[in-house]
């Protein structure tokens, strides 16, 4: 295992050169995607070069691109995030737009169907994938559209589109200098981070349908290192059950109206007050859903109190794995990631509490912009190593760590 | 109402047994938790014993005995719903109120102590009620302190999870010494990670919120209904893999174990496939089930971190969540193992429900410094106590503790942590002791001995009659009798009817285990001492031959006199009641059997550890200070076979201490019974008299009635003995002593185990015959090389 993971370093050095020396080789042929094969959404990210060049456009590929960017919508289920879209962008020593899209996993047919309509396969006989999705839907991909996925590692995808995202998108990063979670005009103050700077050590927090955290010491140095099960797909499935909501945006949306305090049990509930002897707040959560074994209390709480509840145990929760592993760590800064926290401002403003109110200030809870594209956007750089078509990261460790959750720590952890 | 009237009922049901004591009580405290509520009261309790009287003006009988009802304290704890709280307040108002008032009275003299969620929301309630003062004990300070209490009095209190044994859990007594610090994580509504150094030093480090009141109030949501233990009954028949995205689910099943070498069924996101629009319907075992799994797992990670992050290697969880439930247990290990990769462990304890109504009760009298009330040592009451049932909640329903003398280790062991009593683990697989057995050398027995079980249950099952017989002929005087005999057999039928359904009912199952519940239940039905007149019988006989026993040996040439006195001493241990083929030979030939007809039994060397010359040209070198000798039987066995032979170690210049139960067990010698021999024995042996009174032999009782020996367990005055008289060599004699129990034990001096082996299976486990012969002599450097 050690030669196999000293290989795929070296390897990623050499990909990292030739990405600066610009177009010394071939080009793949356009269309360019980079997807991302979550346990509940699929990302894409799509690159459209601009034609001021007076380039010639295939057919096809002009195709594609109208059907992409002329829309917000695709089919019944899939959506473009307008408001992250990246103009002038330059990558592979050409120009253009980044777009961000999204459906759900479970609608990976209804994709299929349609690139397959679009003659997708007559372009490119690959696309950049990454995520779980990218092992489970590879058959399909293969036997109904004859392309093959190019699988590449979840979280080097995810790190290499944090960094790419960061060094180019001043605004990416961001933090809360005076996080309240009752205040939804919390200013966002921008935070540089960049690989020139000293960005390193730093924890990323991704958290999709589960929570994977690495820890991440340089460029090509990371380990995961922990994980929780407890994650967005825990908030979703519970807000449903709960409160009959149908979609996340539902779910936040009532989460945002509610109040936990009906449904929380607090440390003044049982104690009648502070729990003085060890230092702890009356008004903090003592038990959450600690009130809810009473009828009476049951009766009481609306769909709303029970979101918001839901989501101030799910933060809560995260915040305090990430911040034990932050300091077992010895790392001062967490990068929070993933598609829980797209429009979810409250969710952003839980966690930076959390974080600086349990660190008493000395860990420092950043955000992304592009929180959920990350990973799509990773793979999306794999696409110009032709090396990488040989060499996917099956034999490295990094592919050993690649899951979404809970699976072995990585033998590197420290 | 209807519930209220049931809810009085259960209340007077539970009085007839464990509240029976009420009356005369002496002090109370209280743990009033969500669902659950404790009780924890001290009562003087009346149990007959026996005396032994010495007269050396009567003639009769060597020395005759008495029996006398003696008080004891004693400590109840009883659990009950808390919606049943004010009932339960006027039960014992009125139980106080009847014992002449007085009850009362010694209530109100020192406040309540009351800990638990709920004593701050009652405490008007039992004031009112009690006209007593509550004083709220701090809920994580009375943890800590049950912790330690439970650690330190009941062996066995501790036990792992082990998902592939079966019963699932293995007892360990790891924490016991209050060595090296642990995590205690307290699973109430929310969660406290508390490290601890020792029983008053500890800090809180951390929680979560996502506890036993996530798992109740989001369960009563999901399921509609609000009891604890029926939502925990629902979650067992579940499949969380409904609702929880799998590993599987995300990577397909194939390559999550292909590609990564993972199990397909690792939780990715709890619940994550209950968004799910196209399957709305879940059931509700698959739910709670998902539940449990999520905030156990859950706890197990965090309890995990934080015992990292402050080097802890052992996490103990208490609380009301856990309350015996396997699911729970495993979860937590699970979650444990998973992310330490074994590094840490975790433990549980099996009476974890009453560490706060104990904690609260010592802090009350710390505070209200009578803490000599707890001086001594607490020993479980195996009669009394209901049975700890893993699995289920109703486990650990009632627990008494009898104030016994005060107890510690033996301060010849090697090494106090490696030391495990017992030889064979009756519940469960022997593995543990193969490497043990090994160093004994003898033949390691099966891994799996489940048989071993099965031999011993059925062989003292088949005792039960027997016993029965002689306890009610040692008390022909007392008309009550007969119905406390059968008040002994069904007690003791009981324990064999829970023991064979769950051999962890009462921890780890031993042959001593065993032994030690048939004395209580003999204690406990009122017969202290069936053997005593048999006892008295055979000292009688065996001293009448003692002078010429003395002068046999008198006339052997010097040479020969070590090996002599062993196999004298190995004749006298056949004399063994306990033993059903012995029992059979001196019925059959009565007082014709004696210490030569019963040499005569034993194995021909070489013994099946035969270590005589190495004992004897040790013997011979006379290096030795002062020897203890713990006894065994009456009669042949200690005044023919250990009296010789510590008379000639006395005549070699080493001291003796003869070290003796203190109470009744079989046919056992007590410390009472011994001090009226030897003084008998001194009228007619100058040198046992002499020795005697200058204190070169010296009488002690080990603070045990067991035929077994627990050296965990010996009294101060055997521990403090050893120390004054610089003890250098050790003896145990007996199969109860030597081979059931420290067979493999190591001590930091000379040991000389010697036994007779008076059981076909146990010879045969021991690649023996019947009377085969152990003489294992152990010299201090060899056990610190091995």
């Amino acid at each position: 295992a050690t030669i196999a993971v000293m290989a795929s370093r070296q390897l990623s050095e050499t990909k990292l050169r030739r990405r600066s020396m610009s177009t010394s080789y071939r080009l793949p042929p356009l269309p360019w995607f980079g997807m991302d094969i979550g346990g509940t959404l699929t990302k894409l990210v799509y690159f459209e070069p601009s034609l001021d060049n007076a380039e010639e456009e295939r057919e096809k590929v002009a195709h594609i691109r109208k059907y992409l960017t002329s829309n917000v919508a695709y089919g019944t289920t899939g959506l473009r995030d307008v408001h992250l879209e990246m103009p002038n962008v330059s990558f592979l020593g050409r120009s253009g737009t980044l777009h961000f899209i999204r459906f759900p996993t479970c609608s990976m047919s209804i994709f299929i169907d349609m690139a397959k309509d679009k003659n997708l396969k007559d372009l490119a006989d690959m696309i950049c994938a990454t995520g779980g999705g990218a092992y489970k839907f590879e058959s399909d991909f293969q036997s109904r559209l004859g392309m093959s996925l190019l699988k590449l590692d979840e979280l080097e995808c995810l790190l290499n589109g944090l960094i790419f995202l960061a060094e180019r998108h001043p605004l990416e990063c961001y933090y809360l200098p005076e996080p309240d979670p009752s205040r939804s005009d919390c200013l966002r103050q921008p935070y540089s981070l960049t690989r020139q700077s000293d960005c390193y050590p730093f924890l990323a927090v991704n958290i999709g349908s589960g929570v994977s955290i690495i820890a991440v010491r340089g460029p090509r140095d990371w380990n995961r290192v922990s994980g929780t099960s407890l994650g967005g797909g825990t908030f979703l499935g519970l807000c449903c059950l709960l409160t009959g909501c149908e979609t996340f945006e539902d779910a936040i949306a009532l989460a945002e109206r509610g109040d936990s305090n009906k449904v929380d049990k607090l440390v003044m509930d049982i104690y009648g007050g502070d729990y003085e002897l060890f230092g702890l707040r009356g008004d903090l959560v003592a038990s959450s859903f600690g009130h809810m074994m009473s009828v009476d209390k049951r009766a009481e709480a609306k769909p709303e109190d029970l979101a918001r509840a839901t989501l101030v145990m799910l933060t809560n929760n995260i915040g305090s794995i990430a911040r034990m592993c932050a300091s077992t760590q010895g790392i001062d800064r967490v990068i929070f990631t993933g598609n829980f926290l797209r429009c979810n401002e409250l969710s952003v403003r839980l966690l930076a509490h959390a974080m600086d109110y349990w660190s008493r200030g000395s860990i420092k809870a950043l955000f992304v912009q592009h929180e959920g594209y990350l990973g799509a956007l990773g793979s999306l750089m794999e696409l110009v190593d032709p090396d990488s078509i040989n060499n996917a990261y099956f034999t490295s460790e990094s592919a050993q760590t690649a899951s979404d959750d809970s699976q072995k720590m990585s033998s590197r952890k420290e | 109402n209807t519930s209220e009237y049931c809810s009085s009922i259960a209340i007077s049901e539970l009085s007839a047994d464990v509240l029976r004591d009420l009356p005369t009580a002496q002090r109370f405290a209280l743990d009033i938790g969500g669902s659950l509520s404790k009780i924890v009261y001290q009562s003087k309790r009346k149990w007959r014993k026996t005396f032994v009287v010495y007269d050396e003006n009567t003639d009769s009988h060597l020395y005759s005995t008495q029996e006398l009802e003696k008080e004891a304290d004693c400590l109840h704890f009883i659990k009950f719903e808390t919606r049943l709280l004010e009932n339960c307040l006027d039960f014992i108002y009125d139980n106080l109120k009847g014992s002449d008032g007085r009850g009362l009275e010694i209530l109100r003299n020192s406040p309540l102590r009351v800990t638990g969620g709920g004593a701050h929301k009652y405490r008007l309630a039992i004031e009112a009620k009690l006209g007593c003062v509550v004083e709220k004990e701090d809920e994580m300070t009375c943890l800590v302190r049950g912790c330690a209490f439970m650690l330190k009095h009941i062996p066995g209190e501790l036990f792992s999870y082990e998902h592939d044994s079966s019963p699932p859990c293995c007892f360990a007594d790891e924490l016991s010494d209050g060595g090296e610090p642990f995590l205690l994580v307290n699973i109430g509504s929310g969660v406290s990670m508390l490290k601890v150094e020792n029983e008053t030093t500890f800090t809180r480090i951390g929680g979560t919120s996502l506890g036993g009141g996530t798992f109740w109030g989001l369960g009563s949501l999901l399921a509609g209904t609000s009891d604890f233990d029926e939502l925990l009954e629902i979650a067992s028949q579940g499949d969380h893999r409904n609702v929880d995205m799998l590993v599987g689910d995300i990577y397909g099943s194939e390559s999550a174990s292909s590609v990564h070498g993972l199990s397909a069924d690792i939780i990715a996101s709890s619940f994550g496939k209950a968004s799910k629009a196209d399957c709305k319907e879940f059931s509700k075992p698959d739910l709670l089930r998902s539940l449990l799994i999520t905030v156990s797992n859950n706890i197990g990670q965090l309890a995990f971190l934080y015992a990292s992050r402050h080097q802890l290697r052992r996490i103990v969880f208490a609380g009301f969540f856990i309350r015996g439930h396997l699911l729970t247990m495993r979860t937590l290990t699970y979650g444990v193992n998973f992310w330490s990769q074994g590094s840490v462990k975790a433990y549980f304890l099996r009476h974890e429900g009453y560490l706060g109504a104990i904690g609260a009760f010592v802090r009350g009298l710390e505070k209200d410094r009578r803490i000599g009330v707890l001086t001594g040592s607490w020993a479980e009451n195996l009669c009394t106590s209901s049975s700890f049932d893993v699995g289920s909640w109703q486990g650990m329903a009632a627990l008494e503790l009898d104030k016994r003398k005060e107890l510690t280790d033996f301060p010849l062991l090697r090494d106090r942590l490696d030391y495990v009593p017992d030889t064979w683990d009756l519940s469960q697989s022997c593995q543990q002791f193969q490497a043990a057995f090994q160093s004994a050398r003898l033949n390691p027995p099966p891994s799996q001995d489940l048989s071993a079980r099965e031999y011993w249950l059925n062989c003292f099952e088949a005792s039960i009659d027997r016993h029965q017989q002689r306890a009610v002929l040692s008390q022909p005087d007392s008309p009550s009798a007969t119905e406390r005999g059968e008040a002994f057999r069904l007690a003791y039928q009981n324990f064999f009817k829970e023991a064979r359904a769950n051999p962890v009912a009462f921890g780890q199952l031993t042959v001593r285990r065993i032994l030690d519940v048939q004395e209580h239940c003999l204690r406990e039905s009122g017969f202290p001492d069936p053997f005593w007149v048999l006892k008295r019988e055979e000292n009688e006989v065996a001293l009448d031959g003692l002078q010429s026993r003395l002068s046999h040996l008198a006339s052997l040439p010097s040479a020969d006199l070590p090996a002599a006195l062993i196999r004298g001493l190995l004749g006298g241990n056949v004399f063994d009641w306990g033993a059903g083929r012995v029992a059979e030979l001196l019925a059959e030939h009565g007082k014709q059997f004696g210490l030569n007809e019963a040499m005569e039994q034993l194995q021909p060397r070489p013994w099946l550890v035969d270590d005589l010359d190495a004992w004897t040209s040790r013997l011979k070198a006379g290096v030795y200070t002062c020897a203890i000798v713990f006894v065994d039987n009456s009669g042949c066995d200690l005044l023919l076979g250990v009296l010789p032979f510590a008379i000639d170690l006395l005549d070699r210049g080493v001291k003796v201490i003869l070290a003796a139960n203190h109470g009744p067990a079989l046919n056992d010698v007590t410390i009472f019974e011994l001090r009226a021999l030897i003084r008998r024995v001194g009228s007619f042996v100058p040198r046992v008299a002499d020795a005697l009174s200058s204190g070169r032999l010296l009488l002690a009782g080990t603070g045990s009635s067991s035929p077994c020996l627990d050296l965990r367990y010996v009294s101060v005055e055997v521990a403090d003995a050893c120390r004054q008289e610089q003890v250098d060599l050790v003896v145990i004699e007996g199969m109860g002593r030597a081979v059931h129990t420290n067979l493999y034990a190591k001590f930091s001096c000379d040991c000389l185990k010697l036994a007779v082996l008076k059981n076909a299976w146990l010879a045969d486990r021991l690649g023996g015959n019947l009377f085969s012969v152990i003489c294992s002599f152990e010299p201090a450097a060899a056990a610190a090389v091995g």
